[in-house]
């Protein structure tokens, strides 16, 4: 694999990521307290995240010096730190800066599509794949957008947040709505 | 882990992917949120992963077939050589070869080529014998929700080092007679003008000289130089080994060996090998594309079948014909080594040291006494001088010593004695 191959993908992920981050933290100033340290470990886990996809294997090890007792350790330690879920602790670190937020249902329909595009640009970044290889999945995505939208078109709706017990209902019903849809769908 | 071999049925075990756990994380992270904050979009965001969790591929393979060898068992340093794998019966589940390569090893790209076969091109860094690495194998079915990983181990490869380039080379003034391709002092029946003199009954009519025998008045006829071929035994001292990985004083020596066996070799001379290292092993010198393979094999790969150095007293005389040229490559730091060359020049050998040195002893950087930073820089000097000292002893004895980089042609350092024949006693 050469160099301009691995990276150009860590790149597009690495971009993505930024973009997540900065639209789930974005306005700082009207979040409640936590926000900081979440965005910390947001940041953390793009970094590793970056840092996992661009340790690919094919390149070379050749160390020029003699073997160190401590060398060894400390690729190990790396190469440990980096099979950690990383794409994962920031899908919900992502999630929990959202979430630190006053409702906005249009802002978080965008983030869970943006989130959705972080997933799948990681696992094309993964295997190698062009992003082709998600043309079955297609359908499911668009069904899938949609339904994010509604959710978030029903949250907008000022009736269903008059009273305290209709904020629980909407989201058994968006729940009910997903698990249908996810049932009917011919597959 | 497995080996290369003929193709054989590997199992497949089957687990969540990577976008699948990404998948699930997320829906499940954005459903507790809905549930915990009370917030409707966030159920709306875990809709697009729930939907693409549930198709299920029923008909994954359990097992596949696999075919796996590399291209050459022989490589030699930087240049390029290839895996191939064929997998069979993976059906439509998708498939990614990863090398994974061990040290010393770069891998290139993967292609899968027209016949079914992928081709897994790599580079080895660095002579030896050197272990490829592992091949792994993902399986990825229709939805890329499940993936099957297999690791295969690849069978070593001998690298061979990069000979270092020779064109001119040293040849003694005496040779034995053998018909080869050095021009002799003695005439013969070669192609190079070694002089005139009278013609003799005898002698063939197409080798007067018609201008000289006209201006002489009788009939003067070309003599030609005989071509002979030279003993040469090259003396690789890989005893000790200091400097940078890759560029130390034994990748020299290896490399310097190789190029001098190569080019002594194709120039159809006798060549034989002593190996001064753990143990010393030799070759008897012998012409010929086999004896090049002998002498790779023994420079690359040490299998440890030789006579202890502690145990061996002086050089194998089997391994020294009379009149050869010996060529010794050598950082010069055993002292073994040294009184086996003063005693082979006192045995008559003509020898020339290749002077493979390139380190000196660290004195570190690190914060040090002034003090200290003086007697280290003092020990170092005393070191250079020791070293200086055993090559002025060694010329003072009859033995050229040339100094080689590792970075320039062989010729470089040889110029001084390939201008013209090197006497020796023969």
């Amino acid at each position: 694999m050469t160099i301009a191959a691995r990276v150009r993908p860590a790149l597009v992920v690495a971009a993505v990521e930024a973009v997540v981050i900065a639209w789930a933290a974005v306005p700082a100033g009207g979040a409640r307290a936590g926000l900081k340290p979440v965005l910390i470990v947001a940041i953390a886990c793009a970094f590793f995240t970056a840092a996992m996809l661009l340790s690919a294997p094919g390149v070379a090890r050749i160390d020029r010096s003699y073997a160190r007792p401590d060398a060894g350790f400390v690729s190990r330690t790396w190469s440990s730190i980096l099979k950690l879920p990383w794409p994962q602790g920031l899908v919900v670190a992502s999630l929990g800066l959202e979430a630190l937020h006053q409702s906005r249902p249009w802002h978080s329909a965008v983030l869970g599509v943006l989130m959705l595009g972080l997933l799948l640009a990681v696992h094309l970044a993964e295997a190698s794949a062009r992003p082709a290889v998600f043309r079955p999945h297609l359908r499911l995505l668009a069904v899938g957008v949609a339904l994010t939208a509604l959710s978030a078109g029903a949250a907008m709706v000022p009736a269903l947040g008059a009273t305290s017990g209709s904020g629980l209902l909407a989201v058994i019903a968006a729940i009910a709505a997903v698990i249908a849809a996810a049932l009917a769908l011919p597959l | 882990m497995l080996t290369a071999g003929p193709q054989r049925s590997v199992a497949v075990n089957w687990r969540l992917s990577g976008l699948a756990r990404g998948l699930v994380t997320l829906a499940l992270a954005a459903l507790a949120l809905a549930v915990i904050t009370r917030r409707a979009e966030f159920a709306g965001m875990a809709a697009p992963a729930l939907l693409l969790l549930t198709p299920r591929q029923q008909n994954k393979p359990q097992s596949i077939g696999l075919t796996l060898t590399v291209a050459a068992g022989q490589v030699t340093e930087t240049e390029q050589a290839t895996v191939l794998a064929k997998v069979s019966g993976h059906g439509d589940a998708t498939l990614q070869v990863v090398l994974h390569p061990a040290a010393w090893i770069a891998a290139g790209t993967a292609a899968l080529g027209d016949d079914g076969w992928f081709r897994l091109a790599f580079r080895s860094e660095r002579w030896g014998l050197r272990a490829v690495g592992s091949l792994e194998l993902i399986l990825r079915d229709r939805w890329r929700l499940a993936e099957g990983r297999l690791i295969v181990e690849l069978p070593p490869v001998t690298c061979l080092p990069l000979p270092a380039r020779l064109e001119s080379m040293v040849v003694l003034s005496k040779l034995p007679v053998r018909l080869g391709e050095h021009a002799a002092r003695a005439t013969g029946e070669g192609v190079e003008f070694a002089g005139i003199r009278e013609f003799v009954p005898g002698d063939r009519q197409r080798r007067i000289n018609w201008p000289a025998t006209t201006r002489r008045g009788t009939l003067q006829l070309n003599t030609f130089a005989a071509e002979r071929a030279q003993v040469t035994v090259i003396l690789m001292d890989v005893s000790t080994d200091v400097g940078t990985v890759g560029l130390s004083t034994s990748d020299l020596a290896v490399r310097a060996t190789a190029g001098i066996a190569a080019a002594y070799l194709a120039a159809r001379d006798r060549v034989g090998l002593i190996s001064f290292g753990r143990q010393v092993r030799w070759i008897t010198p012998a012409p010929g594309r086999r004896q090049a393979d002998r002498i790779m094999t023994m420079i690359t790969v040490d299998h440890g079948d030789g006579e202890p150095l502690s145990a061996v007293t002086r050089l194998p005389g089997a391994a020294l014909p009379p009149g050869a040229l010996i060529v010794v490559v050598s950082p010069l730091l055993s002292l073994r080594l040294v009184e086996a060359l003063r005693e082979l020049r006192e045995r008559g050998f003509a020898t020339i040291v290749l002077d493979v040195l390139c380190a000196e002893p660290d004195i570190g950087s690190g914060r040090i006494g002034s003090r200290d930073r003086a007697m280290a820089k003092m020990a170092r000097r005393v070191w250079r001088m020791e070293q200086d000292a055993i090559r002025f002893s060694l010329r003072e004895l009859g033995i050229p010593v040339t100094r080689w980089d590792g970075q320039a042609s062989l010729d470089e350092p040889f110029a001084p004695y390939s201008r013209r024949v090197m006497v020796n006693r023969g």
